[in-house]
């Protein structure tokens, strides 16, 4: 696992994208955290992230996920998720996510309709 | 297939996914597991650890929320806490029930499932479905807290197991950190120690310094007020024992040596100052060495006078032995001073010593400008006395020194005298040398008088210090020696009395030159006269003495 991770930001029509780089994990889960704060205070109420297909993702950075996905229920935000491998396709379905976010197999399939 | 093979009941697809989910997701666990080793294992702080283990166990189970804390129940107080999604009031119960002493009752407790029934109690309002206590040691207790699954399954006996073995894992972890944070507590401690200590060290190096300087500024102060005039080992026992030494001033037993060249005073006129210079230097240097070899400590030089204690500033038992053979060593020692002097056609010189034992004052002398080791007592000014009666070669000691040194002293004669400024007379002893480990006498040399042919008049008259009396005697010189002679006159004359005399010759005029001498006995019988020794002659008076000398010898 690194300890280096990219979350960078970018938006297209009205969607906020924040791009995810490297391991996610209970310490560098921070970055995409933070990336999602800045975005909810710009005011982005749809949000796609988008995984590198080669990170690598563990149960702590699940659980950061699973806290962004339950804040932007609270803000009435809609995420959706891109770019995973089916592996962790799996994993997100196993743990629940899935019921409260939708995986796109790729970023234009979740931009369309968003 | 062949027909022969048995026949196995396929999975149905729903059956063989569910088992691919359900090893999938074990395989997640296992990883989750191998995640909390590696992740957690390295870490020092506990709530770092807490922190990620929660989120590790919250993304396990999908939990949407949880809460980990770790409680010091003997501080009554929350070591580490962290939580998600679980809202601040969950949170602020939690803090202020531990701190009203919540946790009271659970001091020293290491019973996990008592542990447990109190946070599960204690959390009851949270909504959490799944509750783990866990306990460190008997100080440290907590518990891991998970609220529902997002997929809204109820937690499983496997789950349990699993969230059991990841609060083991946290339980070692905790334990390490707390142990590590403890021996950094001990460290800091430690360290605070050390530098106590270090800063003590340091005012106590401070202090020796102080010490050390101020012992230098002493030791400076005995060098200067002794290192000329004590010897090398006294000077040391000084200093490697300064508390012996008072220098404010004390009461002492002590023997005092002062010693002086006779007749050098009207001899220093008639010589070139150069010369004056040598013959003293020579002489001072020589008696130096003999003092200092004798541990006397020297007082003071008086022109050419020299005044030596014995028994202070360092106290010793010996006093008077070692300045009676001083004494005895510095007239010996005499003759290779007038051996050089004869050498360098200066004229001889004769040292009379007197020495005296008893009590005075020694200590710092003086102002605060200028103070010197001193001595002051009767007793000195009585040794100056004592010195007086002396003639050249001659050394006189008080009773008091002749008791304290004891039998090993050798005694020619005994005299009283009357001593001004002293009541009643005093006995004088003429040493003649000590014996003991000193082992030490003067030569016997008999004086040889020769009768002169012709009596050669004189006239004399009384010395009271360095004034004359004012009346004039007439006696003639009847016997010489080179050192004496023998004269007869009408007029009682005391024993020790000075003289200065002045020679007539056959014409009755003045022969050129002064002579003084000092009365050395009476005559009990025959003609009324005394035995004079000659203090100071003038070169004149040596060159006839020598030619009567001459002259006699030849008849």
């Amino acid at each position: 696992m690194s300890n280096d991770i990219e979350a960078t930001i970018r938006n297209i029509d009205n969607v906020a994208i924040i791009d995810i780089k490297g391991d996610v994990t209970a310490v560098t889960g921070e970055a995409i955290e933070e990336a999602y704060q800045e975005v909810s205070l710009a005011g982005s109420t749809k949000i796609l992230l988008v995984f590198d297909q080669a990170c690598y993702i563990n149960s702590g950075g699940i659980a950061i996920l699973i806290g962004i996905v339950s804040e932007s229920q609270e803000n009435k935000q809609i995420i959706r998720i891109t770019g995973l491998s089916e592996h962790f396709h799996k994993i997100f379905d196993m743990v629940g996510l899935t019921r409260y976010t939708d995986i796109f197999p790729s970023e234009a399939a979740a931009l369309q309709g968003f | 297939m062949p027909d022969n093979m048995p026949h196995t009941t396929e999975p149905s697809s729903t059956d063989a996914e569910h088992s691919q989910r359900e090893l999938e997701r074990r395989i997640f666990h296992l990883k989750t597991l191998y995640d909390v080793s590696q992740g957690i294992g390295s870490l020092r702080d506990p709530q770092q650890i807490m922190k990620n283990l929660l989120l590790m166990v919250i993304g396990t189970f999908g939990a949407l929320k949880g809460v980990a804390f770790l409680v010091d129940v003997q501080q009554g107080r929350i070591a580490a806490v962290t939580q998600r999604s679980m809202g601040r009031t969950a949170l602020a119960e939690l803090q202020q029930s531990i701190e009203a002493g919540y946790f009271d009752e659970l001091k020293g407790v290491t019973d996990i499932q008592q542990v447990g029934k109190k946070l599960s109690a204690l959390l009851a309002d949270a909504q959490l479905q799944v509750w783990l206590p866990f306990v460190v040691n008997e100080n440290f207790q907590g518990g891991i807290g998970l609220g529902a699954k997002m997929l809204g399954d109820p937690y499983t006996p496997d789950d349990r197991e699993l969230l059991s073995t990841l609060a083991n894992q946290l339980t070692i972890a905790l334990d390490n950190a707390l142990a590590y944070m403890e021996i950094q507590q001990l460290n800091v401690g430690l360290e605070a120690t050390v530098q106590e200590r270090t800063a003590e060290l340091r005012g106590a190096l401070e202090q020796l310094t102080e010490v050390n300087q101020q012992l230098e500024l002493h030791n400076r102060f005995i060098r200067e007020t002794f290192g000329r005039y004590l010897s090398n080992e006294v000077v040391a026992s000084l200093l490697e024992s300064p508390t012996g030494l008072q220098l404010g001033g004390e009461k002492r037993h002590v023997t005092i040596l002062m010693s002086d060249l006779r007749g050098f005073t009207s001899l220093a006129g008639r010589l070139a100052p150069e010369q004056v210079v040598i013959i003293i230097n020579r002489y001072l240097g020589a008696m130096v060495d003999v003092i200092l070899q004798y541990e006397g400590t020297i007082n003071e030089f008086i022109g050419d006078a020299i005044l030596v204690i014995f028994g202070a500033p360092l106290w010793s038992q010996d006093h008077a032995p070692r300045a009676v053979a001083c004494a005895v060593a510095m007239q010996l020692a005499m003759a290779a001073v007038n051996t050089q002097n004869r050498h360098d056609g200066l004229p001889e010189v004769e040292m009379g010593i007197g020495v005296n034992t008893g009590e005075v004052v020694v200590g710092n002398l003086g102002s605060h400008k200028r103070t010197k080791y001193g001595i002051v007592g009767t007793h000195v000014n009585l040794t100056g006395r004592i010195e007086s009666y002396t003639v050249g070669g001659q050394i006189l000691i008080s009773e008091a020194t002749l008791h304290e040194v004891g039998p090993i002293l050798r005694v020619a004669q005994q005299m009283k005298i009357e001593a001004k400024g002293i009541d009643g007379p005093i006995t004088l002893y003429d040493v003649r040398g000590i014996g003991g480990e000193h082992n030490l006498l003067l030569p016997e040399g008999e004086e040889t008088f020769i009768l002169l042919h012709e009596r050669i008049h004189l006239r004399y008259t009384f010395l009271e210090g360095k004034y004359l009396s004012g009346a004039v005697y007439t006696g003639s010189l009847v016997k010489l020696s080179f050192k004496g002679g023998e004269i007869h006159s009408d007029t009682p004359v005391a024993p020790w009395s000075d003289l200065k005399i002045q020679l007539i010759n056959l014409d009755g005029q003045p022969i050129p030159g002064h002579l003084y001498g000092k009365v050395m006995r009476q005559f009990s019988e025959g003609p009324r006269g005394f035995a004079v020794h000659f203090t100071s002659m003038a070169p004149e008076v040596t060159t006839f003495f020598q030619s009567l000398l001459v002259m006699g010898a030849a008849h």
